[in-house]
C-alpha cells in the first residue's frame, strides 16, 4: 500500500511540473509576461523597472526557474483590481467556496445514495419513478436556471430566504465560516441547494444503476439462498459494491462541483473563489487568472490522488496489482 | 414463423414500447423542426438591429408592438420579440450543440481508436493526456478557453469541443482495446484483409454502442454548457443571443417582477435538454448489456 | 425406507415474458429421502435450475410458482411468507451455485461473508461464529483455515472458492443442499476432487443433495438416483445404475449415446438430431416428438408419468428391456 501511495505522489508531482511548464509557456513564451505582472496602464518607466525586477530580460530557462521559485514561495503577484497579493486574495475567498461546495456535496450524497438505492431496488414502484423524474430534472436543467427559479420562488415571490450574499460568519480554527450562525445558514441554504442538485441527480442515477445491476447478480442470489434478509444484502453486499464507483465519482465530481460553484456564486453573489475568477476574466485581472489555473490544477491532482488511494482501499483486488 | 429483423429494427421496436421516450423523441423532433425553420416562421428577425424598437422593450406577453404584430411572449430589454429570439436562440443552441458534439465525437473517437491501434508508448502517452484532461471539469476548461479565445461562434465551439472530446476518446479507446484483444480480430488479421479494413469494418462497429451512449449524454451537456457559458458572458456576441444570453440579460429584471424575459427562454432550454436526456436514457438502457430485460 | 425429506408434487413454474408465457417447470414430482443424493439432469433450458430455485422460493418476477407443492418434512413451502422462506433458506435447505467467482462478493472477506450467513439465522458472538467458520472450512478441505479466513475471494484458487461456497452452504447444517452445476466451472482435475469430497461429506453429515447438472458423467459418480428433465417436464427417473444401464426414454438413451466416453474412436460422435424446442412454442403432444426416432401418431398426446416400482417414465414407447446401449 505504501509503495502504491508513494508511486502516486511522485506521479502527481511530475504532472504538476508539466502543468507549470505549460502555464509558463503559455504566459511567458507566447504571451507577454509583463501583462501578467503589471497593469497595462502604467508608465513606461515603471514598466522597465518591473522588467528588470522580474528578470524578464533573462533567458527563458532562467525565467522558468524564477517562476517555479516564485510559485513555491506562493508569490503569484498582485491583483490589478484589488491590489493585494493574489494568494492572499484567493485564500480569503476560499472558505466561502469550500463551505458552499462541501454543503452541496454532502447533502447530495447523503440524500442521493439512499434514494438511488431504493430506486434501484424497486425500479417499478411509483416512488422510484418520481425519484428518477426529479433526478432527470436535476441532471438536465442547467444549474444557473435552477438558481434563477430558486431565487424567484423563494426570495422574490415567497420572501422566505435571502436572494444572495453570504450571511454572518464566526471564526473556527482562525477561519471565518458562516454555517455556524443561523443567519449564515439561511444564506447558505439556497446556493447549496442549487449547487447540490446536479450532484444529487448524479448520485441517484449511479446508485440506482449500480443497485439494479447488482441485484441481478449471482452474489445477491447466493446471499438470498443463504437466508440473508434484503436489508442485510443491501447494507453489506450492495452498498459495499456500489461504494467503489460512487466514491470515485464523489471525488472527481467534488472538483467538478467546485468548478460549478462558479455559476452558483455568480447568481447568488456568493463571495467565493468562483465569483472571483469570473470577475477577473471580465476585468482581465491576469495575475488572478494565472494563480487560479495553477491552484485549480494542484487541487485536482490532489483530488485524483485521494480518489486513487480511496479506490485501492475499497477494492482489495487493486492493491496487489497497482503496487506491483 | 418469425420475421427476419435487423438489430436496428429490433432496437426501434423496443424503443417504441416506452411511451415516455417516444413523447420525448417527438418533442425533440418538433423543437428541432421549429428551430431550424426559425427564419421562416418567426414574426421578427431578432438579429437585425434595425428591426428593434426600443420603446417596445420589456413589455409583457400579449403586448401589441409598434410594428403591428403581437408579442406572444413579450419583449426583452432590447425590444426583441421574445418568441422570435427564443426560436433563433434554440436554433443556435442546437446548431452549436450538434456541431461541437459532432466534432468532439469524431476527433475523440479517432484519437481513442488510434491510441488503441498503435498501442505501446504512443497509446500510453495519449491516454495519459486524456486522463489528465478528464480530471479537469469541463466547465473550467471551457471557461478558460473561452476567456482566452474571446467571443464568437467558433471560439465557443472550440471551447466546447476541447471540453468534451476526451470522453469520446476514452470510451473509444476502451472499446477498441477490448475488441483488439478478441479472437476475431486475430482471425481477421490473419486473412489477406488490410488492417485498416479490419479496423473499420470489424472493430469500429463494435465500439459504436458505448460511443453512442456517451454521445447521448454529451449532446445535452453541450447545449447546457453553451447556455452556461453564454449566461456567464463568454460565448456568443450580444447581438446574436443564444438562450443562455437571453436568460442572463433577463436576470436583472426578474427581481422587479418582469419574469418573462428570463423564464420563457429558460423553459424552452429546459424542455429541449430534458427531452434529449429522456431519449438518451432510453437509448442507454437498451444498449446496456448488463441489464437483463 | 427412510421417510421422504423433500416431497415435490405437480410443481409448475411459469414465466410471463414480453414474448409470451412459458412454463419453465411443468408438473414435476419427485421425492428426496434423508441423506440421499439425487441427480437432476437435462440440457440448458430443460428447467432443472428453475426447479432448484422453485424449491427455495427464489423465483423472481416475471416468474412465479403457479401450482404444485413442495413439502419439507411435511411442511408446505409454497405460499410461505417472505420471513418464513428466509428463515428456511440456508438453515434447512441451502444452495451452491455454479460459478464461485460470481457468487462470492469480491470486496468482502470470506470470513465476513460466512459470518453474515450465520448471523442471518443465529446470533453468535464473533468468537463463536469464527470458530464455526474455521471448523467448516477445515471440513471442506481448506488448509490453514484460521489464517485464511480473513482473505478475499480473489486470493483463493477456483477450486478453493467453490469449497468456500460449499462451506457457506454447510454453515447452518441444512438437511438438504441443492447444487446447481457446482463443478462445471472448475478444471477437470479439481472436479474429480470436489465430487469425491462432496459425496463423502454428504455421507458423513447425513445431508441430502439434489445435484443439478447437464453432465451425466459427473452425476453418475455422485448420485444414487437420477431424474431426467426435458422441456420443463420430468421424463424419466430411477436408481442411477438401472437407468444408465437400461434407459427407457429415447432421450435418455440419446444422452447416453452422445457421451464421448462411450464413443468408438474414429467414429463420429452420436448426436440427438435437432434441438430442444423453445418453451414458448412447444409442439403438441410429447415435447421430444420432433427429435425422436420412435415417435408415431400416439405421440400427439402428452404422455403421463407412469410409475413402475422405483422407476418412472413419461413415454408412450418405453424402450424394450434388453436393448443394448
Amino acid at each position: 500500500m505504501l509503495g502504491f501511495f508513494i508511486q502516486r505522489v511522485l506521479q502527481a508531482f511530475v504532472v504538476m511540473l508539466v502543468i507549470s511548464a505549460m502555464v509558463f509557456t503559455g504566459v511567458y513564451a507566447v504571451g507577454n509576461p509583463i501583462d501578467v505582472l503589471i497593469s497595462p496602464d502604467v508608465t513606461q518607466l515603471i514598466r522597465e523597472q518591473t522588467i528588470k525586477a522580474y528578470g524578464l530580460d533573462q533567458p527563458l530557462w532562467k525565467q522558468y526557474l524564477d517562476f517555479l521559485g516564485r510559485l513555491v514561495r506562493g508569490d503569484f503577484g498582485r491583483s490589478f483590481v484589488y491590489n493585494m497579493p493574489v494568494l492572499d486574495l484567493i485564500f480569503s475567498r476560499l472558505p466561502a467556496t469550500l463551505e458552499l461546495t462541501l454543503a452541496a456535496v454532502l447533502g447530495a450524497t447523503a440524500l442521493g445514495v439512499p434514494l438511488g438505492m431504493y430506486a434501484g431496488y424497486r425500479p417499478d414502484s411509483p416512488i422510484s419513478k418520481l425519484i428518477m423524474a426529479i433526478s432527470i430534472l436535476g441532471f438536465s436543467v442547467p444549474t444557473f436556471w435552477i438558481g434563477l427559479v430558486l431565487i424567484f420562488v423563494f426570495a422574490v415571490s415567497l420572501g422566505w430566504l435571502p436572494a444572495g450574499n453570504r450571511g454572518d460568519t464566526t471564526s473556527l480554527f482562525g477561519i471565518q465560516w458562516s454555517f455556524l450562525t443561523l443567519n449564515g445558514l439561511t444564506h447558505l441554504f439556497l446556493p447549496a441547494l442549487n449547487l447540490s442538485l446536479f450532484k444529487f441527480a448524479m448520485m441517484v442515477r449511479l446508485a440506482r444503476a449500480g443497485t439494479r445491476e447488482i441485484m441481478l447478480t449471482d452474489t445477491v442470489k447466493f446471499a438470498r439462498a443463504a437466508g440473508l434478509s434484503e436489508r442485510t444484502i443491501l447494507r453489506h453486499h450492495v452498498l459495499r459494491l456500489i461504494a467503489i464507483p460512487i466514491v470515485t465519482v464523489f471525488g472527481l465530481e467534488f472538483g467538478s462541483t467546485l468548478a460549478f460553484a462558479v455559476v452558483t456564486e455568480t447568481i447568488f453573489s456568493w463571495p467565493g473563489v468562483g465569483k472571483l475568477i469570473i470577475d477577473s476574466i471580465s476585468t482581465l485581472d491576469r495575475p488572478v487568472m494565472v494563480a487560479y489555473l495553477m491552484l485549480v490544477a494542484f487541487f485536482f491532482i490532489m483530488i485524483n490522488l485521494s480518489v486513487d488511494v480511496a479506490y485501492a482501499a475499497l477494492d482489495p483486488r487493486l492493491r496487489l496489482k497497482r503496487a506491483a | 414463423m418469425r420475421r427476419e429483423s435487423t438489430p436496428l429494427s429490433r432496437f426501434w421496436d423496443e424503443f417504441r414500447l416506452n411511451t415516455v421516450a417516444m413523447v420525448a423523441l417527438g418533442v425533440v423532433v418538433l423543437i428541432s423542426a421549429l428551430a431550424l425553420s426559425a427564419p421562416l416562421i418567426s414574426p421578427q428577425n431578432p438579429y437585425d438591429l434595425a428591426n428593434l424598437v426600443l420603446t417596445d422593450a420589456r413589455r409583457p406577453p400579449g403586448f401589441v408592438g409598434s410594428k403591428g404584430f403581437t408579442h406572444w411572449l413579450g419583449t426583452d430589454a432590447q425590444g426583441r420579440d421574445l418568441l422570435s429570439a427564443i426560436l433563433y436562440g434554440l436554433r443556435i443552441s442546437i446548431q452549436i450543440g450538434l456541431i461541437a458534439g459532432g466534432i468532439a465525437f469524431s476527433l475523440g473517437a479517432m484519437l481513442g481508436a488510434f491510441a488503441a491501434y498503435f498501442g505501446g508508448r504512443i497509446e500510453a502517452l495519449i491516454m495519459r493526456i486524456i486522463d489528465l484532461q478528464l480530471s479537469f471539469p469541463a466547465i473550467l476548461l471551457a471557461l478558460v478557453l473561452a476567456a482566452l479565445l474571446g467571443q464568437g461562434k467558433w471560439p465557443l465551439i472550440a471551447a466546447l469541443v476541447t471540453a468534451q472530446y476526451a470522453y469520446f476518446a476514452r470510451t473509444a479507446h476502451g472499446a477498441a482495446a477490448t475488441e483488439r484483444s478478441k479472437d476475431y480480430v486475430d482471425a481477421a488479421l490473419s486473412t489477406p484483409l488490410k488492417a485498416s479494413r479490419v479496423v473499420f469494418r470489424h472493430i469500429l462497429p463494435n465500439c459504436l454502442p458505448p460511443l453512442i451512449v456517451v454521445a447521448t449524454v454529451q449532446v445535452a451537456n453541450s447545449i447546457a454548457l453553451e447556455a452556461t457559458l453564454s449566461f456567464l458572458g463568454l460565448g456568443l456576441p450580444v447581438t446574436e443571443p443564444s438562450l443562455g444570453m437571453l436568460i442572463a440579460n433577463g436576470f436583472q429584471y426578474m427581481l422587479s417582477g418582469r419574469y418573462w424575459i428570463s423564464i420563457y427562454p429558460g423553459v424552452a432550454l429546459i424542455v429541449l435538454i430534458v427531452a434529449i436526456n429522456l431519449v438518451g436514457d432510453q437509448v442507454r438502457d437498451q444498449l446496456n448489456p448488463r441489464l437483463k430485460r | 425406507m427412510s421417510a421422504a425429506l423433500l416431497e415435490v408434487s405437480g410443481l409448475t413454474t411459469r414465466f410471463d415474458t414480453r414474448n409470451g408465457s412459458l412454463n419453465a417447470v411443468e408438473d414435476v414430482s419427485f421425492t428426496v429421502a434423508e441423506g440421499e443424493i439425487v441427480g437432476l439432469v437435462g440440457e440448458s433450458g430443460s428447467g432443472k435450475s428453475v426447479t432448484g430455485f422453485s424449491i427455495l422460493g427464489l423465483i423472481d418476477p416475471p416468474g412465479r410458482i403457479v401450482s404444485g407443492s413442495v413439502k419439507l418434512n411435511g411442511r408446505e413451502l409454497v405460499g410461505l411468507s417472505h420471513a418464513e422462506l428466509r428463515s428456511m433458506r440456508g438453515r434447512e435447505i441451502a444452495m451452491v451455485f455454479q460459478d464461485p467467482s460470481a457468487t462470492l462478493n469480491p470486496v468482502l472477506t470470506i470470513g465476513r461473508q460466512m459470518r453474515l450467513a450465520i448471523a442471518a439465522h443465529e446470533s453468535l458472538s464473533e468468537q463463536a461464529a469464527n470458530a464455526r467458520c474455521i471448523e467448516v472450512l477445515t471440513t471442506v478441505g481448506i488448509p490453514d483455515a484460521a489464517r485464511r479466513i480473513e482473505a478475499y475471494p480473489h486470493q483463493y484458487s477456483g477450486g478453493m472458492r467453490q469449497r468456500v461456497a460449499i462451506a457457506i452452504a454447510l454453515l447452518n447444517r441444512p438437511k438438504l443442499i441443492i447444487c446447481d452445476e457446482p463443478t462445471t466451472a472448475l478444471d477437470v482435475s479439481i472436479q474429480a476432487q470436489i465430487l469425491t469430497e462432496m459425496k463423502s461429506l454428504a455421507a458423513k453429515l447425513g445431508t441430502a443433495m439434489i445435484w443439478i447438472s447437464h453432465d451425466l458423467a459427473t452425476v453418475s459418480s455422485v448420485a444414487s438416483r437420477i431424474l431426467v428433465m426435458y422441456a420443463g417436464r420430468l421424463i424419466e427417473a430411477g436408481p442411477i445404475a438401472e437407468v444408465l444401464r437400461q434407459p427407457r426414454h429415447p432421450y435418455t438413451k440419446g444422452l447416453l449415446n452422445s457421451l464421448p466416453g462411450i464413443a468408438t474412436p474414429g467414429q463420429d460422435l452420436v448426436q440427438i438430431p435437432g434441438s430442444m424446442p423453445s418453451l414458448i412454442d412447444l409442439p403438441e403432444g410429447c415435447s421430444f416428438r420432433p427429435r425422436c426416432d420412435f415417435a408415431d401418431g400416439e405421440c400427439g398426446v402428452m404422455p403421463a408419468l407412469s410409475v413402475d416400482g422405483a422407476r418412472s417414465l413419461r413415454c408412450h414407447h418405453a424402450l424394450a428391456r434388453g436393448t443394448a446401449p
